[in-house]
């Protein structure tokens, strides 16, 4: 009996390390935006990871300015984005792959919001619902027409009316010129 | 066994009482009553013997103080839940004996992953930010809904404009148009 149980130990063991990675990680919401990556030959113009300790900190350094925000982002756990430069001839190869990716979230119980398809543009919005509340939310924009590739994944509890009512007021230009590779 | 015999005697004398008290069994009676028939001393050993069981018996009875009955019962009471006690506690013991083995093995085992959880963890994003930090933070953040909020108008223009505009607006007013041409040819 002592061996098996010694024998049970070493598994757990081996086990425990991946039961202690970031709860985050483990969330249904969270898709790991870092495989990506490896589809493109360039390094991504835009990383943002924004979670935990320090997605608090901006809610509370929102709050005084903007009260509605923090309150939307004390409900998040994760913001991750991805931006690429695409070049044409990497459009039909991203937009594959992107397409895989899509199927796999449907078949893990994503359910895809918003599918557009042309020929310069492909856009993809899947959600996850949990317990009849959003919980997380993915966006694929591949379009190399505008040097626009963006991948976007948020965590937790989402009220997707909220976020574009709060997102209107907020400007994108000034990021689009900027290289920003974050990784807190 | 015969009367003379020396062990006869002490057998003779061991149930005097019990032949008095009609104890005996009926062979022993018989051995007895045989005894006594072969010499006349056990007459007398047996007249005396009743004599001291009847002044025995006719002594006054003494009744037993009531403390020392409350002390005996409370002894008897302070014995019996002894015993429950001590049944209680050998069968914990024999249960946990057996167990003991197996909760040690999981107490260890428990140990060993929650030590393994703890060493295993990966290093922990740091927890103090400074200011410029967060500011950038916001802005990320601020950017990231900004797009979504973009992305979201846009898809909602092409879903106005190439969805319904196209394929139920137009095909609807082509039908009204028709129609109203129609109307127009069978007026007279």
């Amino acid at each position: 009996m002592w061996k098996r149980l010694l024998f049970c130990g070493w598994m757990l063991v081996l086990v425990a390390p991946a039961w202690a990675q970031d709860a985050i990680e483990r969330d249904p919401g969270y898709v790991n935006l870092d495989e990506i990556e490896g589809w493109f030959s360039k390094e991504p113009k835009i990383v943002v990871n924004v979670k935990g300790a320090l997605l608090n900190l901006v809610a509370e350094a929102s709050r005084y300015e903007d009260p509605e925000l923090a309150d939307l982002l004390r409900k998040l756990k994760s913001i991750q984005v991805r931006g690429f430069d695409l070049r044409w001839s990497d459009f039909e190869d991203v937009q594959r792959r992107a397409t895989a990716l899509s199927r796999r979230l449907e078949s893990r119980g994503w359910d895809t919001v918003v599918r557009v398809r042309d020929e310069e543009e492909y856009v993809d919005i899947h959600v996850r619902v949990e317990g009849g509340t959003i919980a997380g939310m993915v966006v694929m924009v591949v379009s190399p027409d505008e040097d626009e590739t963006v991948f976007v994944n948020i965590v937790g509890q989402i009220d997707p009316e909220q976020i574009g009512r709060l997102g209107r007021k907020f400007d994108i230009e000034p990021l689009n010129d900027m290289t920003l590779k974050r990784d807190f | 066994m015969k009367p003379s015999n020396p062990s006869f005697r002490d057998w003779m004398d061991a149930h005097v009482e019990a032949y008095l008290d009609g104890d005996l069994a009926v062979d022993e009676r018989a051995d007895f009553e045989h005894g006594l028939a072969a010499g006349s001393d056990w007459e007398a050993e047996l007249f005396l013997a009743g004599q001291i069981r009847d002044g025995l018996r006719a002594l006054p009875r003494p009744a037993c103080p009531p403390r020392v009955t409350e002390a005996v019962l409370a002894q008897v009471r302070r014995e019996v839940h002894a015993t429950w006690k001590d049944q209680f506690r050998n069968r914990l013991q024999q249960q946990l004996g057996a167990l003991w083995q197996p909760a040690l093995a999981m107490t260890v085992l428990l140990l060993l992953v929650v030590s393994a959880a703890l060493i295993g963890r990966p290093a922990q994003p740091q927890d103090t930010f400074a200011e410029a930090q967060v500011q950038q933070a916001l802005v990320e953040v601020q950017w990231a809904l900004g797009y979504l909020s973009e992305v979201s108008r846009e898809t909602g223009k092409v879903v106005r404009d190439e969805v319904i505009a196209d394929r139920v607006v137009s095909p609807v007013q082509q039908a009204l148009t028709a129609r109203s041409h129609r109307s127009n040819d069978m007026q007279p």
